[in-house]
């Protein structure tokens, strides 16, 4: 796939991941383990991205005696995802003109 | 590989990116350790889950732009350099003091010779124009009394002289005030100088 559109994908991903309910960095990778494989590494470099575009924020509590990292998701992620259903709409329109049958001789 | 092993390993592979940015990934990883173990997890099992600590260190450098590289290198230097004097120079610099003491004392002996020769021109030269100045005024006294005992050769050659005196002595005010402002920009530039030797170049 192309790099800037799965990156595209991938900020969508996680922000889903956390948009009905806040969650911590290992909590969102097996959230994700059924539809993608998500390294640790990947994963902090798009929450860096994200909070930096203050797509999400970012608070540490103490769970179990040390301190965890919870994300929480903005009302311009909640947008960022809104725009990502009306181009998957776009796209899907366009993927049905390039996959469409010939339609025979005029 | 324990945590511990693994967190060192990554701190020493990324000792090359910001202090700050170093301490938020290793504390990400800790945390993804910490949440494996807490599963139910062995901590070595928790580890290789995170994968090889080469490949991570790895693909974070090749992530980190190249400028946060080099800027950290820069800024590394620069505090080695701000700590200044080390230890061993200072111990170096206390130990040769029988050899800088009399280097240092003669300059300081040189300079201070100089300004006194340069200021003590200037107050002579100071002394002979009023020296003159005032002999002009003098001299005037001479030819009134010169007149008052119809001695008219004395009056002329007190009249020449003293015009001489005062003349001679108004042309030097002005050289007095060229030779003070000369004299003051000399000590000036010498004490900037001075510092600049003490101080360094800090500043630039």
């Amino acid at each position: 796939m192309d790099t800037q559109m799965k990156r595209g994908l991938l900020d969508v991903c996680v922000l889903a991941s956390i948009q009905y309910e806040d969650s911590y960095g290992y909590q969102i990778i097996k959230d994700m383990k059924p539809y993608m494989e998500l390294s640790e590494s990947t994963l902090y470099t798009i929450l860096k991205r994200l909070e930096t575009a203050k797509l999400l924020t970012v608070r540490t509590a103490e769970h179990d005696g040390r301190l965890r990292k919870y994300y929480q998701i903005t009302d311009l992620g909640r947008k960022r995802i809104e725009e990502f259903k009306e181009d998957w709409k776009e796209m899907e329109s366009i993927y049905q003109f390039i996959t469409r049958e010939e339609v025979g001789n005029e | 590989m324990n945590k511990e092993q693994f967190l060192n390993e990554l701190k020493k592979g990324l000792s090359g990116i910001p202090k700050e940015d170093l301490d938020e990934r290793v504390n990400f990883y800790s945390e993804m350790i910490d949440d494996r173990i807490e599963e139910g997890m062995s901590e070595e099992e928790a580890v290789s889950a995170i994968g090889d600590v080469k490949t991570i260190v790895s693909q974070i450098m090749a992530e980190t732009p190249i400028t946060t590289i080099v800027k950290e290198r820069v800024n590394k230097e620069k505090e080695k350099k701000k700590g200044g004097i080390s230890v061993a120079t200072l111990i170096i610099i206390v130990l040769t003091f029988p050899l800088w003491l009399p280097i240092v004392a003669t300059i300081f002996g040189l300079a201070i010779a100089l300004f006194a020769v340069v200021w003590s021109l200037v107050v002579a030269f100071y002394a002979v124009t009023i020296g003159l100045i005032v002999a002009g005024a003098a001299s005037i006294v001479w030819v009134l009394g010169m007149l008052f005992y119809g001695n008219l050769a004395g009056a002329g050659l007190g009249l020449g002289a003293g015009l001489f005196c005062l003349g001679l002595g108004v042309l030097m005010v002005y050289g007095c005030v060229a030779f003070t402002k000369g004299a003051i920009l000399l000590t000036v530039k010498a004490l900037v100088g001075i510092k600049k030797a003490l101080v360094g170049k800090e500043r630039e």
